[in-house]
């Protein structure tokens, strides 16, 4: 016997790039609209310490991959009994809300780096993505968990920008980065927030498989300001434009 | 090999006095179709699932008893006690399981690699439509069963012949038996106290088999070893194994 999730290939979307861009936005809205066709079960990743994932999509897991790594009890024992112990701490921070099953990395209280979370998160994405029909990832801002092969194979890696200058730096480093450390079938960059006039110098794109457009939104800025149902954000000319561009790409 | 024959008669007395008080099902050998295998333990997403057992928010109690006194355990015999599956579709419950393990020829020393080599061995079972997860220490057991594998008819009785099956490919076991409840939280709660004492005997083992200086007067298990026959005796050897 055998279902159709075990054995298909899903598709797994990461959302990278400078802090401000919009990477959680668009995140959001990709989660959204993949929930449009609604036989499918999506794995939503925050995996940004600032937690912006949760709030956008308005899913609060009561537990984060950081909570367990603070629970003294939740691993104990020796490498085969933490590793059992593991599949149960990890879908224990699952929060699941229709067909959008939610983890967060959680905000690490204690000083130092990072190395043992992003570990955590790395595990809890191979174990999980199995059982999705896709997988969409909203990583920190910078490169980081990047270079630190916090993702180790994606299918669709996003990386996004908005039209400064500094953006198109960071998009470049992430994409050079990504070339050493992370397996993708797919590159492609996002320029976002693009106001009447901007211009994008071909340049920016060089080196990506394709590249798309995103204009300013104001309704997106109304839901920052003032928060609201997510599913809006798919209301949004900014959606609007994304979702053709998933479209090429046959993810919706 | 006794280390459990006093939980052993205790677990045996709260199942007799819950299946008298709310009657029980009990599978043979022989009596349980063949359930698929699946493909790894996968996460099952709550909007597949139809059946919970033992979620984080209820009771749980998983526990693993092992003897070495001949006839105790009835081979290949699962027992339920509270709805099945079927019964409980759409439904969350508690969930205590306990796996009663007949072994022969376990040194005592050894007896801490088996006891942790069992309960790895579970991690083996894989039943399609079923997703198991076992907390640190094997001390709760969460378990999902999708709705597919509910509509197919899977019961408590796969589950046990699975648990089984994994637990009989090791060498020294002779018999194995299967016992779960799924009915009230009092009933789940009631082995609790039992269970927390069988997870201090297991810790007390891992420490003995684990530690080479034994200080016990700083330990946190000296009263238990004390008291405790065949701790006493693990203990006594070891220390005279460390002169």
């Amino acid at each position: 016997m055998n279902t159709s999730r075990e054995s298909a290939s899903r598709p797994v979307l990461l959302f990278c790039g400078k802090g401000g861009v919009g990477k959680t936005t668009l995140s959001a809205m990709t989660i959204q609209l993949l929930c449009g066709r609604g036989d499918r079960r999506i794995l939503a990743v925050d995996a940004d310490p600032a937690m912006g994932l949760a709030l956008t999509l308005g899913i609060w897991p009561e537990r984060s991959l950081d909570d367990v790594l603070s629970d003294e009890n939740a691993l104990k024992g020796g490498r085969d009994e933490v590793s059992a112990a593991l599949d149960y701490e990890i879908s224990g921070c699952i929060k699941e809300s229709g067909n959008v099953s939610f983890i967060a990395l959680g905000r690490p209280e204690a000083q130092g780096c990072f190395c043992a979370v992003n570990h955590l998160l790395k595990k809890a994405i191979e174990k999980l993505s199995l059982a999705f029909d896709a997988v969409v990832i909203d990583a920190e801002a910078g490169v980081e968990q990047i270079n630190r092969r916090v993702f180790d194979a994606v299918s669709h890696l996003f990386v996004v920008t908005d039209p400064t200058k500094k953006g198109a730096m960071v998009a470049d480093t992430i994409l050079s980065l990504s070339r050493r450390t992370i397996r993708s079938d797919y590159c492609a960059l996002i320029v976002n927030r693009l106001k009447v006039g901007d211009e994008i110098s071909s340049d920016t794109a060089a080196g990506f498989d394709s590249w798309c457009r995103i204009p300013e939104d104001s309704g997106i800025r109304f839901f920052d300001l003032h928060g609201g149902e997510p599913l809006f954000l798919t209301r949004t000319s900014a959606a609007a434009s994304i979702a053709s561009y998933l479209g090429d790409l046959k993810l919706i | 090999m006794g280390i459990f024959d006093r939980d052993i008669s205790e677990v045996r007395e709260l199942l007799g006095q819950i299946a008298s008080k709310r009657g029980y099902k009990a599978w043979r050998p022989g009596e349980i179709n063949p359930w698929p295998g699946g493909k790894g333990n996968l996460h099952i997403p709550a909007s597949d699932t139809s059946v919970e057992l033992g979620p984080p928010e209820l009771p749980s109690i998983l526990m693993t008893l092992i003897t070495d006194n001949p006839g105790s355990i009835q081979d290949g015999l699962v027992s339920l006690m509270g709805p099945n599956i079927d019964d409980l579709a759409g439904r969350k419950a508690p969930l205590a399981k306990i796996i009663f393990i007949e072994a022969s020829g376990i040194a005592e020393e050894d007896l801490w690699d088996f006891y942790l080599g069992v309960n790895l061995a579970r991690l083996d079972v894989s039943l399609w439509g079923c997703m198991t997860r076992a907390s640190s220490g094997m001390r709760r057991e969460w378990c999902r069963i999708s709705r597919d594998a509910v509509k197919k008819g899977m019961s408590i009785a796969h589950i046990g012949a699975g648990e089984i099956a994994c637990a009989k490919r090791l060498p020294p076991v002779r018999a194995v038996e299967m016992a779960a409840l799924t009915g009230s939280k009092e009933d789940v709660s009631a082995f609790a106290e039992v269970a927390f004492r069988v997870d201090r005997v297991a810790s007390a083992l891992c420490k003995l088999s684990k530690e080479i200086l034994h200080d016990c007067e700083t330990c946190r298990f000296s009263d238990l070893c004390s008291a405790h026959p065949d701790l006493r005796r693990l203990r006594e050897s070891r220390r005279e194994g460390a002169g």
